[in-house]
């Protein structure tokens, strides 16, 4: 098992500009070594810009980046030593998959011997054992992911990169792919940055995300501390289906499995029709309507019947489950959004948002 | 802070299309304004000047009579080849992989394939004893005198000018979406109404590049009526070459020169208007035109029709040609179908006349420097092309057509008058120079296309990995892109080794290129060695397509 420590990477004030646009506006993180950091945000964000940046693909307009302290920016990318793996693959398809997990090894210069022990090793790593002659054409698509991870990983990267790297494939193979990722982050031990577009899957695999949006970081927490206390309504909405409910300036957010049906003793509590009912597998979502505002609910599909379509029910919430946030983000980063954070004491009477209209 | 915009600057990449263009600016755009400059500046004797040349054209009224002959027979030449071809195409794009690949493998072997076997090939059928007349005769229809006339020369032209006319429109057919014609018929359309409405619109832009590609050729091959037709019927680039390889009349020349070109740019601008009128953004290289059902096609009249036009089609294309393999072994000298006795002595005679060897050294020697030198222009291009900004590109690209649709008669008019100056008639620079003019617009659109389809992250994650710029060139752009640029080195290689419209002008009597000693064969009386000679090109050439073809499946399977 290659032994290896990660790097720690500060991105300071990172700007891009293309043209007038700019694809990052002012981005600083910092991650600790050997830390899973996801960049999640919807395409366009800079997620990808981000990681182009650290990994030597294109330059920053203005900002720092920083490997271990030491600044990148004068260091061109094959001498980074950063692991890539893309979202297209990008193996070679002139060259064998273990001529492909060999490339880098042969570009350090190490004997032949020495490198058919390492690519034997890597390939196992990510098990595939018995593939190394075939071409990527004659892999499947989760084989090619296998073999790009080998790729990137064999040389002892100290920080690997990963643009969507399971965004190819479906969505068996996706759950059972982050499974190995994460063991293999956990045996490596070096530094990942990821970047997805999928809050599910950036909320299994991180120890923190960096939430993007029009080139800025909205919010950068823990996968808990994303869920449970929003930075603001983006980030909320970003991070899982949730009932947004408008006040001044800022908005209440309701996480659909916090609504709860025929519970008595709730302290905000609505009547309304339901709409729709969707099973799910081990939960069903319900969608009700009451006052003109759409509600969705979430209940364990076990726990009781489901409610008929036009029923009239009645359904609220606990004031503990409700999130208070600020409606956009007003200030951008930098600004401090701890006075907007609902804590165990603010208590939120409201019995029917469209009393406030 | 620059204040100049980016695309009117030079990039790293952009200076890389500097050779090319200093290349065809001398080799190609020079030689050609040369000529269409005599027209002002060199006059006959006795004393004349200004628009004398000009005032010469118009009152020549053989000038006048043979431009519209040619004219007629170019549009009739035009009409039959879209005729034939626009069948053979659309069958193309409803057959299976493996059939499409022998369907276009005809086409391209046939036009690729040595312009002058072919001329040579039909001169034995058309003659008056020929096969073809024998089997007029067969039928009691007597016999119908083909050399010398119209007829016989529009039927050559037909056949060898084919291929270009199928080529374009299969590239537009295979991207029409197949599921505008299904939509069509769930919108109550009977099946020739959806092919009128629908389906020939769309493929209005292939028909108008095959037929200008088509059209602009007849304007140009002096060969083709020079052996098959008779000089009182001539066309009009048989006159050019006339006034300027008998007469030396440079200024008539010049002015004939313009006046083609004034027709040509006119047909230009109604194909590029169909073709912009036209245009459906996704259409370049997509694959939704291609639909074959399940199980295959139910045999209907119609399909079945569409077979029999496809296999006559074959049949022309490929049956003229297989002629000069008997043709090779004759026992006499002469050109009778099919001959009355057998010999080697052809074959020997083409490995043992000087005439002969020295034309076939020189033609393989220049057909693979003015490979290298076009395949290496060429890269180079067509990477400023894809990658680079530089100021100017779209004319580079015009620059690049330019071989494409100029009529080649001028060109090769213009090369032989700025040779005579630079003393290059009858040197194997001068046969490298302009074969390399010629080859090089191909190359750049192969290896083009290859560049833009070659995934760029490759090189990034080679960077990524270690390698440097130029070692990940080295390992993994030019390796990927490797099948491309041989299949373009190919092409080129082709088209030096059939190069003969420039190449009869810039050869000397001792120096000739193989095609050349063709020409000059059938000329004096077509010696059958010329056919020894043609079965070995042939042979050659399919063994060449057919390595290029597995080369290419070997890539990309």
């Amino acid at each position: 098992m290659p032994e290896s420590r990660g790097a720690g990477l500060r991105v300071e004030g990172a700007v891009k500009r293309f043209g007038d646009v700019a694809a990052l506006d002012g981005v600083s993180v910092d991650v600790r070594p050997g830390e899973f950091l996801t960049l999640l945000g919807p395409s366009g964000s800079g997620k990808t810009t981000m990681l182009n940046a650290i990994a030597g693909f294109a330059d920053l307009s203005e900002g720092e980046i920083y490997l271990d302290g030491a600044p990148v920016a004068p260091i061109p990318t094959h001498k980074r030593n950063v692991g890539v793996i893309f979202q297209s693959y990008a193996l070679f398809p002139h060259m064998t998959a273990a001529a492909n997990v060999a490339y880098p090894l042969k570009q350090r210069g190490l004997s032949r011997g020495e490198r058919d022990r390492r690519v034997a090793e890597a390939l196992h790593l990510v098990g595939l054992g018995d593939i190394g002659h075939r071409y990527p054409r004659e892999l499947s698509g989760g084989q090619q992911q296998r073999v790009a991870f080998a790729r990137a990983i064999v040389f002892n990267p100290r920080l690997l990169l990963m643009d969507e790297p399971l965004g190819a494939l479906d969505r068996k193979l996706r759950e059972s792919l982050q499974r190995e990722i994460k063991t293999i982050h956990r045996d490596l031990g070096i530094t990942f940055v990821y970047v997805t577009h999928d809050q599910s899957e950036a909320l299994a695999l991180s120890d923190r995300i960096a939430v993007f949006r029009q080139g800025r970081i909205e919010q950068i927490g823990t996968p808990e501390e994303l869920y449970e206390r929003p930075a603001n309504r983006f980030v909320a909405e970003f991070m899982g289906e949730s009932n947004i409910l408008p006040g001044e300036g800022r908005c209440y957010v309701v996480r659909p499995q916090a609504v709860r049906l025929g519970e008595a003793g709730l302290e905000n509590e609505l009547r309304g029709r339901v709409v729709d009912v969707s099973y799910l597998g081990a939960s069903r979502r319900i969608a009700i309507e009451s006052g003109g505002v759409s509600y969705l609910a979430r209940q364990d599909a076990g726990s009781s019947p489901a409610p008929a379509i036009d029923a009239e029910v009645t359904f609220g919430w606990r004031n503990e489950d409700v999130l208070v946030v600020p409606d956009e983000a007003p200030g951008g980063p930098g600004r401090s959004l701890d006075e907007d954070r609902p804590t165990k004491n603010t208590v939120l009477m409201f019995n029917n948002p469209t009393d406030e209209e | 802070m620059s204040a100049i915009p980016s695309r009117l600057r030079f990039d790293r990449w952009g200076l890389l299309v500097l050779p090319l263009v200093a290349f065809l600016a001398l080799f190609f755009v020079f030689p050609t304004l040369t000529v269409l400059l005599r027209s002002v500046t060199d006059f006959n004797p006795p004393e004349s000047g200004g628009l004398d040349n000009y005032a010469w054209f118009i009152d020549s009224s053989t000038n006048l009579v043979v431009l519209r002959r040619t004219l007629v027979s170019a549009f009739a030449v035009t009409a039959i080849c879209l005729l034939v071809a626009y069948p053979y195409a659309y069958l193309l794009t409803t057959v299976g992989a493996r059939t499409r690949a022998l369907l276009l493998g005809v086409v391209v072997v046939a036009g690729f394939t040595s312009f002058m076997v072919r001329n040579y090939a039909w001169l034995v059928i058309l003659q008056d004893n020929g096969p073809l007349n024998d089997a007029i005769a067969a039928l009691g229809l007597g016999r119908v005198e083909l050399i010398g006339t119209d007829l016989g020369v529009a039927v050559v032209f037909t056949q060898i000018l084919l291929p270009l006319m199928v080529l374009p429109l299969y590239a537009t057919m295979r991207g029409i979406d197949r599921r505008l014609l299904m939509a069509g018929a769930s919108l109550g359309a009977r099946p020739l109404k959806r092919f009128l409405s629908v389906y020939l619109p769309l493929s209005l832009p292939g028909i108008a590049a095959g037929c200008l590609l088509v059209f602009v050729l007849t304007l140009g091959f002096y060969v083709t009526p020079a052996l098959i037709g008779s000089p009182t019927n001539a066309l009009y680039s048989q006159l050019m070459q006339i006034q300027v390889g008998q007469l030396l009349a440079w200024g008539h020349v010049g002015a004939m020169a313009v006046v083609l070109i004034g027709v040509t740019l006119a047909l230009l601008a109604v194909c590029a208007g169909v073709a912009r009128r036209w245009r459906v953004p996704e259409q370049e290289g997509g694959t939704l035109g291609l639909y074959r059902p399940e199980g295959g096609w139910r045999l209907s009249p119609g399909r079945a029709a569409l077979w029999v036009s496809t296999g006559l089609t074959v049949l022309l294309l490929v049956g003229p040609m297989l002629v000069v393999f008997p043709q090779g072994f004759a026992g006499e000298a002469s050109i009778a179908f099919p001959p009355e006795s057998w010999s080697t002595r052809w074959y020997e005679n083409f490995f043992s006349d000087p005439l002969w060897t020295d034309s076939l050294w020189r033609s393989l020697g220049v057909g693979l420097v003015s490979t290298a030198l076009a395949t290496a222009l060429g890269c180079m291009a067509a990477l400023a092309l894809v990658r680079g900004s530089f100021p100017g590109k779209p004319l580079v690209g015009a620059l690049l057509v330019l071989p494409m649709i100029l009529p080649l008669v001028v060109f090769a008019v213009g090369v032989y008058a700025v040779f005579l100056d630079w003393r290059l008639v009858g040197s194997f620079e001068g046969f490298v120079l302009a074969h390399t003019a010629l080859a090089v617009p191909l190359v750049v659109v192969i290896v083009g296309a290859g560049l833009r389809s070659f995934d760029t992250r490759l090189e990034d994650a080679a960077a990524s990995l270690g390698a440097g710029r130029a070692k990940a060139m080295a390992t993994v752009t030019l390796p990927v892109l490797l099948p491309s640029i041989a299949t373009a080195a190919l092409f080129a290689f082709l088209t030096s080794f059939d190069e003969v419209l420039a190449s009869v002008f810039i050869s000397s009597p001792t120096a000739s290129t193989l095609p050349v000693e063709m020409y000059r064969t059938v000329q004096r009386g077509a010696d059958p060695t010329i056919a020894a000679a043609a079965s070995l090109i042939l042979v050659a050439t399919v063994v060449l397509m057919l390595g290029a073809w597995r080369l290419r499946r070997v890539a990309h399977a």
